[in-house]
């Protein structure tokens, strides 16, 4: 369940090695690439909507979504 | 309907050098047997190409049909549907396209009619769906779904999707009745990238190289062709393929930025610049580069020359759009090298020359990505009727649900064309919502034009709201302040709120000003070519028209609101059934019956019932007049059940007075008092067929007394014909003449016969007491001859049976004695006997049983 209070911090890992100028297309997520030969988003994003809405940029590109995991976002 | 664009529904055009998938067409060719073929695959896999193809090879007739975000909306995906199945058969759904303007429509069924035309085409057909991954709308999945379920067997249908559907297929894999191609089945071989390779690199490849290639890409046809592209201006091809195929980088990213590296500068830029737009064409390219006139053209076929994922959209290469995923690409690298502000800057002359070109829909979405919400505003407003009332409707809606909050803050209006656009999903609370926090940020009073204007349009739409209510004093209060406050030059709301007025006014029986709201309506309307509004205000006056018994009028409005709207809009079931209603009273039944069966089935388009229970009740009422009373009966019982539950007073009302003319004129009195309406004419008529003719004038005094003076001449037409029948009964002769001759009088104008016929032998007797007055008897002997002949009385009677009389008569063969006689009529048992005598004398009989023996021939009974 979407918790109303927490923002949750998500890593998207895709195939191959995206540039880094792709940042700001992915709503400005910190890209970093691994040396498996694939590219990992990482950050925080607002909600449900907003993690489904990249899933479609990453889908309208072509691109493999290899894995896809949530996190608490530790409160500061 | 605007920004209708052909090329959506118009197969693209086929691209002479891609390479041939015979498997993929073989399998394709032998599955025209499934239902459903499903092609299933991430971005750039050659989805369309694939069926572009086939569907060039194939014999068989192709609607197709390019979809987009905006076809979410069900009224425009319909209209487009129907607009590529004429790509097969020209008329096909030409009836149904004018139902799809109005809200009120019931899809299902209509969905349903397509389905019943579809059955025409007598050959296999092919129905394409591409990009049937931005249809979010269930509403739109329903749809497809009836389609796969109802269609004729000889349609087929095709999608083509980034993602699955959500159409059942579970179900449909099971029973065989679905071909599936997915990214599996579309990954290129060897062989098949070879000779893509090959055709657009125009270089010798190794097979290692081809190989090192396809297992780069995994047979990705967007990746294969780029890759050609970019080895065509590679000197060393082996090189090229090693260094790709070494590299982590996503495939895209790598091998566009070969491909670039190529292009001039200025050719980057331009390609750059128009990434933005959706479909474009040569004037738009050279508005956006500048190009000079005509090069925008050669531009868009070089790029085409080059395979750079441009597609034409018509033969005459007008039209182009990139690949999807290419223009995404290129979008991405126009954010890198120009500023946000430049892009809008790039957006805004996007606008700008679709505004031009008339092109509003597209003016107001490239606004809307300019980010410049005050060009938005004026294309949303649009030049005197705002886009949301001419078919952008759920375009301005999802603009207006996703603005930031600190955007209304600044631009009030806009939350009155919200409230204005949410009217139509029936959200009423939020639609207050919305008004409230208008008038929030709005001063009550003003001198300000604009700003009163806008107080104006509040309370329209509040009147709006007052009608689906049904709260007639609100509407008119509403829309009373509403017309204070609108712009003289507000046309658009004006019209409308004119219209509600008039409605409200009709509810209220308040005739005259009814008329007046109406007529005005009309004329706006017809100003201002919102042709809704006329049509509407126009079946109004015509209804209008026919209480005050200006039957020319009527007819004229009818047919005027038939003349601006065309017989397929399924309001016009209204303007037929009020000709349907002129005909019938004067007595032209086989016209009237026309009508009313052309009337059905655009009744039938509707959710409510209440038009199609109009039609058959009127249906019914033809029955009535014929000489199957039986099947009448039968037919006005079923249609009693079925109203019984409608909340429409005036069709309950016409349902009883047409179950009390058939019972009276089956002698069934006891029927026809249970039948009547408490305060109704019908009731009138059962009181003086029960020979109570006294308490019946009373009662018409009453009636009389509650018509307004001016628009209810066709209720006093009616009460005063009772009237004449009491006063017969009462043998009050002069007052009868004087009945009769206000009566006629007032429907001077009407030639209405059918009133009277109606009324049956009763009325038939008192005409035949004046027929040979001076005044009356030319009309009356005219009248006389319209009556049927059974009814006329036999020869060798020679004085006519009083009311009271039939209604002992009738009483006696039913087996009433002299004393339950008296009890039934309330009379004294010797009056009871003198009528008796005197009826005897009358039908020179000597007995009971001879006496209803003796009006059995006669056909009294």
């Amino acid at each position: 369940m979407e918790q109303c209070n927490g923002e949750y911090s998500y890593l998207i890992e895709l195939q191959d090695h995206l540039d880094l100028s792709w940042s700001s297309y992915f709503d400005n997520m910190s890209l970093s690439l691994s040396s498996q030969g694939t590219t990992i988003l990482s950050g925080k994003l607002r909600d449900q909507a907003a993690l489904h809405a990249l899933l479609r940029k990453v889908q309208n590109l072509g691109l493999t979504l290899i894995a896809l995991q949530r996190s608490v976002v530790s409160s500061e | 309907m605007l920004g209708l664009l052909r090329s959506k529904y118009s197969l693209p055009q086929l691209n002479k050098r891609v390479v041939v998938r015979s498997q993929l067409l073989e399998r394709l060719a032998h599955s025209l047997d499934k239902r459903l073929i499903l092609i299933s695959a991430p971005a750039g896999f050659g989805k369309t190409t694939l069926l572009n193809q086939w569907l060039h090879q194939s014999s068989h007739p192709v609607a197709w049909l390019s979809l987009d975000r905006n076809d979410n909306d069900i009224q425009s995906f319909l209209s487009y549907l129907i607009s590529a199945f004429q790509q097969i058969q020209p008329q096909l759904g030409n009836k149904l396209l004018p139902a799809l303007q109005n809200p009120q429509i019931n899809t299902a069924k209509l969905v349903m009619q397509l389905i019943h035309e579809l059955d025409t085409i007598c050959e296999p057909f092919l129905l394409v769906l591409d990009d049937y991954h931005l249809i979010e709308a269930a509403a739109i999945d329903e749809i497809i779904q009836t389609l796969l379920k109802h269609a004729p067997a000889q349609l087929q249908i095709v999608i083509a999707a980034r993602e699955d559907p959500d159409l059942r297929l579970a179900r449909m894999r099971a029973n065989g009745e679905l071909l599936e191609l997915r990214a599996a089945d579309l990954r290129f071989s060897h062989q098949e990238a070879a000779l893509l390779l090959q055709e657009i690199s125009k270089q010798p490849l190794g097979p290692r190289e081809v190989e090192q290639l396809t297992e780069r890409t995994e047979g990705w046809a967007a990746g294969l062709q780029l890759a050609g592209i970019a080895l065509e201006n590679h000197p060393d091809s082996a090189a090229f393929v090693a260094s790709f195929s070494g590299s982590n980088r996503f495939i895209l990213d790598y091998l566009l930025e070969e491909v670039l590296q190529h292009q001039s500068e200025e050719q980057l830029q331009f390609l750059l610049r128009i990434s933005l737009v959706e479909r474009i064409c040569g004037p738009l390219c050279e508005a956006l580069t500048g190009l000079e006139p005509s090069k925008g053209q050669v531009f868009l076929e070089e790029l085409e020359r080059a395979n750079l994922f441009i597609i034409a959209l018509d033969q005459e290469r007008n039209w182009y759009r990139f690949h999807h995923l290419f223009a995404e690409l290129l979008q991405q690298r126009l954010t890198q090298s120009l500023t946000a502000d430049e892009i809008e800057q790039i957006q805004l002359a996007t606008s700008r020359w679709f505004e031009e070109q008339g092109l509003e829909f597209e003016a107001f979405q490239h606004a809307i990505a300019a980010n410049d919400i005050a060009r938005s505003i004026e294309l949303l407003e649009g030049k005197g009727v705002p886009l949301y009332f001419r078919g952008g409707h759920s375009r301005a809606l999802s603009w207006l649900e996703r603005l930031e909050p600190s955007i209304f803050a600044a631009y009030p209006q806009l939350h009155v064309h919200y409230a204005s656009t949410l009217l139509t999903k029936g959200d009423f609370p939020k639609v207050e919502r919305e008004l409230e926090a208008a008038e929030q940020r709005l001063p009550s009073q003003t001198d300000d034009p604009q700003l009163r204007d806008l107080l104006g349009h509040v309370a329209a739409i509040r009147a709006t709201v007052a009608i689906t209510r049904h709260d007639l004093a609100s509407i008119v209060a509403q829309a009373e302040r509403a017309l204070q406050l609108l712009a003289p030059t507000n046309l658009a709301v004006r019209t409308s709120t004119y219209w509600m007025l008039g409605y409200a006014h009709q509810l209220q029986h308040q005739r005259l000003e009814a008329r007046k709201s109406f007529q005005t309506a009309l004329d706006m309307g017809l100003a201002i070519k919102h042709n809704i509004m006329s049509i509407t205000s126009s079946i109004g006056l015509g209804k209008l028209y026919t209480s005050s018994l200006q039957y020319e009028l009527a007819q004229q409005h009818f047919q005027q609101a038939i003349a601006i709207g065309g017989l397929d809009m399924p309001i016009m079931s209204e303007a037929l059934i009020g000709l349907a209603r002129l005909a019938y009273d004067q007595n032209e039944l086989e016209q009237a019956r026309k009508y009313a069966l052309q009337a059905l089935p655009l009744a039938q388009q509707f959710e409510q019932n209440d038009r199609v229970l109009m039609s058959e009740l009127f249906l019914a009422k033809l029955a009535c007049a014929g000489p199957d009373l039986k099947q009448a009966k039968k037919q006005l019982g079923q249609l009693a059940q079925r109203a019984s539950q409608t909340p429409f007073a005036e069709l309950r009302a016409e349902l009883a007075q047409l179950q009390v003319q058939l019972a009276l004129g089956q002698g069934d009195l006891t029927r026809a008092a249970q039948q009547a309406q408490p305060e109704s004419l019908s009731q009138i008529q059962v009181l003086i067929a029960q020979g109570q003719a006294e308490r019946a004038l009373k009662s018409i005094e009453h009636y009389q007394a509650s018509l307004g003076a001016e628009g209810w001449e066709l209720e006093r037409f009616q009460s005063l014909l009772l009237q004449a029948l009491a006063e017969y009964e009462l043998a009050k002769p002069e007052a009868v003449y004087y009945s009769l001759r206000e009566a006629f009088h007032l429907a001077e104008n009407a030639h209405i016969t059918r009133y009277l016929l109606d009324l049956g032998e009763p009325m038939r007797r008192v005409l035949h007491s004046v027929q040979h007055d001076a005044l009356l008897g030319p009309t009356v002997q005219s009248l006389l001859q319209a009556f049927p002949a059974s009814t006329i009385q036999a020869p060798d009677l020679i004085e006519g049976l009083t009311q009271r009389e039939l209604s002992i008569l009738r009483l006696i063969a039913a087996g009433y004695s002299n004393q339950q006689i008296s009890q039934e009529l309330v009379l004294a048992l010797s009056t009871v006997k003198g009528h008796i005598r005197n009826l005897f004398d009358k039908l020179h009989v000597q007995r009971r049983t001879e006496a209803v023996a003796r009006a059995r021939e006669l056909k009294l009974l």
